[in-house]
């Protein structure tokens, strides 16, 4: 009967409600304060791929298809996979990089604080206290 | 002083190399695609003055190793990169003479920022939308491409009077502007003939286009996030001598048009290759693709393309093409594709030896494909 209740909430409780955070979290080399929604979406559909100081933007991404991954999207204004045909075609031309994706938000936090310019999102109540926030968002 | 000049060359390409190859490790991968298609061919040649007909039926079913692409990837510096194609196509086979291998690309770019890119070497230059992407499997969702991008109709389409296949030097980037970007591309490369020597000078190099002739070209454009428009352009010369005719100016002329709307998506083409109008040699293609996206995996879309050739007396009135398909990305790495496509050549021509003499000539193709794109 557990197991039955768990499978039940796990289909219909999201896993990111309305009214929860959503933080960008960058490598801790940048010295980069915030950026603004137009930035991140550029970052995101690879029209700027290098920092302002000339590091290379590795960008992070979750493998699996769960509610904080649609919630960033949506929130960047296309759905995932429309991003992933953008990441697709640079790659097989040789423009731009498929991001590194990562089962769990902590195998990317990882990735993010050892990596050089890399940059990444998770839920705002999962960011580690040394991590470098640039950006933050509501779900609506 | 030779042995001091070597030495002196020695150190300094040393030096060189040390500091340019400090870069990221050397990338490889690639992906290939293999189907199985069930295929009905019809071919009716009639003349209606002589009542002279022939028609044949064929059927074939055939797997095939449609392509593997195999990319060397270098960052060699910041600032330059260093890339391999390598195009292995219809099952290669070198023991059965199957196939095709080529060196697709392989160029070197010097990429400061994204506004300003420049690409020298073997290259696929810009044109339209297609062009750059037309044998990326991973990224097309459908089997047989449009017209002038699907290889297998080489034998009847000379590709390269529709599109730029190769350039060798490439200008390009994208400029922000109002949230918007502007693409722009400029590229230079060999006039394409089929490398038929383009006088009647008896030279013959081997391994080099014989052309004397250069292609210019370029793509402007404007992307949002939702919208793509392109305007796109080359400018060569057509070796004509074998038809008695000379070097003769062809113009090829693009338009390019992809577009989303939540879970639909529209991608269109149209290129018109011009010719001096006595020559009475344009050529059309359009294509137009509706696809729906039923959820993040799965996916269908139905298309349209069409092309004529008039200077091809099979061609005159056009060849056109219906497709339907879908597939299921099962992974990031691999897509199932399946297509039903319809192929038509209507009210075309054909010269024969008397008594046939010029005979309508009527072409059909029905064909049923299952692919799956794997990238490695």
């Amino acid at each position: 009967m557990l197991n039955v209740i768990i499978i039940f909430l796990a289909i219909f409780i999201p896993a990111k409600a309305s009214g929860d955070e959503i933080a960008v979290v960058v490598n801790d080399s940048l010295n980069i304060k915030e950026i603004d929604h137009d930035k991140l979406l550029d970052i995101y559909m690879l029209n700027i791929q290098k920092w302002e100081d000339g590091q290379k933007i590795i960008l992070c991404d979750l493998k699996n298809e769960i509610e904080l991954k649609k919630q960033f999207y949506k929130h960047l204004g296309k759905k995932s996979y429309e991003f992933r045909k953008i990441w697709i075609r640079a790659q097989l031309t040789g423009e731009g990089d498929v991001p590194a994706t990562f089962s769990t938000e902590q195998a990317m936090i990882k990735k993010i604080e050892s990596t050089p310019g890399a940059i990444g999102y998770m839920s705002a109540e999962n960011v580690p206290g040394s991590a470098q926030v640039i950006y933050r968002f509501t779900i609506k | 002083m030779t042995l001091f000049f070597l030495l002196f060359c020695s150190i300094f390409l040393g030096i060189s190399q040390n500091t340019v190859f400090a870069g990221d490790d050397l990338s490889i991968f690639g992906y290939f695609q293999t189907y199985f298609s069930q295929t009905n061919i019809k071919t009716t040649i009639e003349n209606s003055h002589t009542h002279y007909s022939w028609e044949q039926d064929s059927q074939s079913n055939s797997f095939l190793l449609q392509q593997a692409n195999l990319f060397l990837e270098k960052e060699i510096s910041p600032n330059f990169m260093g890339w391999i194609n390598l195009e292995f196509t219809n099952s290669f086979s070198t023991e059965r003479n199957w196939g095709t291998f080529n060196i697709d690309e392989a160029w070197i770019k010097y990429n400061p920022s994204n506004k300003f890119k420049i690409k020298l070497g073997l290259l696929t230059p810009i044109f339209n939308n297609l062009n750059e992407v037309k044998n990326r499997t991973p990224y097309l969702p459908y089997i047989y491409r449009p017209g002038i991008y699907e290889s297998s109709l080489s034998d009847i389409i000379r590709m390269e009077n529709y599109r730029p296949e190769r350039a060798y030097m490439q200008i390009y980037g994208a400029l922000p502007a109002m949230n918007q970007q502007i693409d722009y591309a400029f590229y230079c490369g060999n006039s394409e003939n089929d490398n038929i020597i383009s006088s009647s000078e008896a030279r013959f190099i081997r391994g080099a286009d014989s052309t004397h002739y250069l292609l210019i070209g370029g793509r402007v454009g404007l992307r949002s996030l939702f919208a793509k428009l392109g305007f796109s352009f080359t400018y060569d010369h057509d070796n004509l001598h074998a038809v008695g005719l000379g070097d003769e100016v062809r113009k090829r002329y693009g338009l390019d048009l992809s577009f989303s709307y939540r879970r639909i998506d529209f991608e269109g083409e149209y290129v018109h290759t011009s010719y001096k109008p006595m020559l009475k040699m344009d050529k059309r293609f359009y294509y137009a693709k509706i696809g729906y996206n039923f959820t993040n995996e799965l996916f269908s879309y139905i298309m349209f393309d069409y092309l004529n050739d008039e200077s091809v007396p099979s061609l005159k009135n056009g060849m056109n093409a219906y497709k339907v398909g879908g597939g299921y990305r099962f992974s990031d790495s691999i897509i199932f594709k399946m297509q039903y496509v319809q192929l038509r050549i209507l009210d075309g021509e054909i010269y024969l030896p008397p008594p046939m003499n010029a005979a309508k000539y009527k072409f059909k193709l029905q064909s049923f494909l299952l692919a799956v794109s794997v990238s490695i």
